[in-house]
C-alpha cells in the first residue's frame, strides 16, 4: 500500500499545531502523537486500506484516518490514566489534569478533523455519526472493563466486543462509508472477529507479564483468567482461587511467578486462550474470503490481521 | 465441549494421541473451533502464536 504513514502524521501534526496553542499543551500533543506513529498508526492505516479496497481514491482519506487515530489516542490517554498503565507515555509526565485535558483535546479535535475532511457533505456527517456511536459503544464496554463485572466468558466477550472491538470497526467503516456512502454489515463483522482475536492475545500476554501491568495480580476478570480460575481449582492449584477471591494479599503471592506461569500452562488455559483466539480470527477468515473485492486489498487485510 | 477437550488433554496423556489419530469425534465445536482446534493441537505451540505482538495492541 501507499505510504500512509507519513501522510496521516502530517495531517495529525497540522491539526495539533492549529488548535493547540498553550505551549505545554502543544508540545505534550506533538510528544503523545510520534509515539501513535512509533506505533504505525494502525487504526488510521485500516481506514486508508478500506477506503481503497471500496474503491476510495485521492488524498483526502488521509485527513480522515487522522481522525481516527486522534480519537483512539484520546480514548488511549484516558485508559492509560484510568488503569495507571504504561508509565513511560508522554502524558504520565503531565499532571492528571493537565493530562485528562489533553485527552480530551484529542478526542475533539478527532471531530473537527473529520468534520472539516475533504468528502462529500452527506458523507461526512454518515462518517461522524458512525465514529460517534462507535466511540459511545467504546466508553460502554470500558466502563464495563473497570467494573471488572464480567461473571463468565460469554460476559467478557461482551464487554470486548464493545470496549475494543468497535474501535476497529470504526476505524475500517470510516473508510469504507467515506468511499461509498453506506457502511457494509461484513466489514463490521469482520473487524469485530480482529478485534476480540486482538484483545484475547493481549490478554495473555497480561496475564504472563508480572513485571507491568497484570490481570492475575489486578485481580482482573479476562478469557484466560477465567479458565485458569475454573480448572485451578479442580487441579488443587487452591492459592491462585484464593488469592483471587481475596483470601490472599499481593505479597503473598508476587514470589510465585514462575509457578504461576507452569500452572499457567499445565492447566491448558494457554491451549484454551491459543484455540479461542484463532476461532476468531477464522471467522474473520471465512467472511472475508467469501467477500468479492481485488485479491491485493484481501490480501493486505489478511496480513495486517495476522 | 472445548473446555472439557482441554481439560482432558492436560490430564490423560492418551486422549492427545487419540486426537492426533483422528479416533475422536470433535462433536459440539463450531467449524471455526474445530480448525483452531486442530491448528493448535498440531503445533502445541500455543504461546509462540500468543506471545507475538499483537498487532492491534
Amino acid at each position: 500500500m501507499e505510504q500512509f504513514e507519513p501522510r496521516i502524521m502530517s495531517e495529525l501534526e497540522g491539526q495539533a499545531k492549529a488548535f493547540f496553542r498553550v505551549e505545554m499543551l502543544l508540545e505534550a500533543a506533538l510528544a503523545s502523537l510520534r509515539v501513535k506513529q512509533a506505533e504505525s498508526l494502525l487504526f488510521g492505516k485500516m481506514t486508508v486500506l478500506h477506503y481503497r479496497m471500496f474503491g476510495g481514491e485521492g488524498d483526502a482519506v488521509y485527513r480522515a484516518a487522522a481522525a481516527v487515530e486522534l480519537m483512539i489516542l484520546g480514548l488511549d490517554i484516558i485508559d492509560d490514566l484510568q488503569d495507571e498503565d504504561h508509565g513511560g507515555m508522554p502524558w504520565h509526565r503531565l499532571s492528571k489534569d493537565i493530562a485528562l485535558n489533553l485527552a480530551i483535546g484529542f478526542l475533539t479535535l478527532s471531530q473537527e478533523t473529520l468534520l472539516y475532511s475533504d468528502f462529500p457533505l452527506e458523507r461526512v456527517h454518515e462518517s461522524a455519526v458512525f465514529l460517534n456511536r462507535q466511540m459511545l459503544v467504546a466508553i460502554n464496554g470500558q466502563t464495563l472493563d473497570l467494573l471488572n463485572a464480567a461473571r463468565d466468558e460469554d460476559e467478557y466477550l461482551k464487554m470486548v466486543e464493545q470496549k475494543s472491538a468497535a474501535l476497529l470497526v470504526c476505524a475500517c467503516m470510516i473508510g469504507v462509508i467515506l468511499a461509498t456512502g453506506q457502511a457494509d454489515e461484513r466489514v463490521a463483522e469482520y473487524a469485530r472477529e480482529v478485534g476480540i482475536a486482538a484483545q484475547i492475545k493481549n490478554d495473555y500476554r497480561d496475564l504472563l507479564d508480572w513485571g507491568n501491568k497484570n490481570d492475575f495480580l489486578r485481580r482482573k476478570k479476562t478469557l484466560p483468567v477465567l479458565f485458569l480460575l475454573s480448572t485451578a481449582e479442580e487441579q488443587d492449584e487452591r492459592w491462585i482461587v484464593d488469592y483471587f477471591a481475596g483470601r490472599l494479599q499481593p505479597e503473598e503471592v508476587l514470589h510465585r511467578e514462575e509457578e504461576f506461569c507452569a500452572v499457567v500452562q499445565r492447566t491448558g488455559t494457554a491451549l484454551y486462550t491459543s484455540v479461542r483466539m484463532r476461532s476468531h480470527y477464522y471467522r474473520f477468515l471465512n467472511i472475508i474470503e467469501g467477500m468479492e473485492m481485488d485479491a491485493k486489498w484481501r490480501d493486505l487485510m489478511i496480513e495486517a490481521a495476522r | 465441549m472445548l473446555k472439557e477437550m482441554i481439560r482432558k488433554i492436560v490430564t490423560e496423556p492418551e486422549f492427545m494421541a487419540r486426537i492426533q489419530n483422528g479416533q475422536l469425534q470433535l462433536a459440539g465445536m463450531s467449524a471455526f473451533e474445530q480448525r483452531a482446534f486442530l491448528d493448535v493441537m498440531q503445533e502445541r505451540k500455543p504461546d509462540d502464536s500468543l506471545r507475538k505482538s499483537a498487532y492491534w495492541a
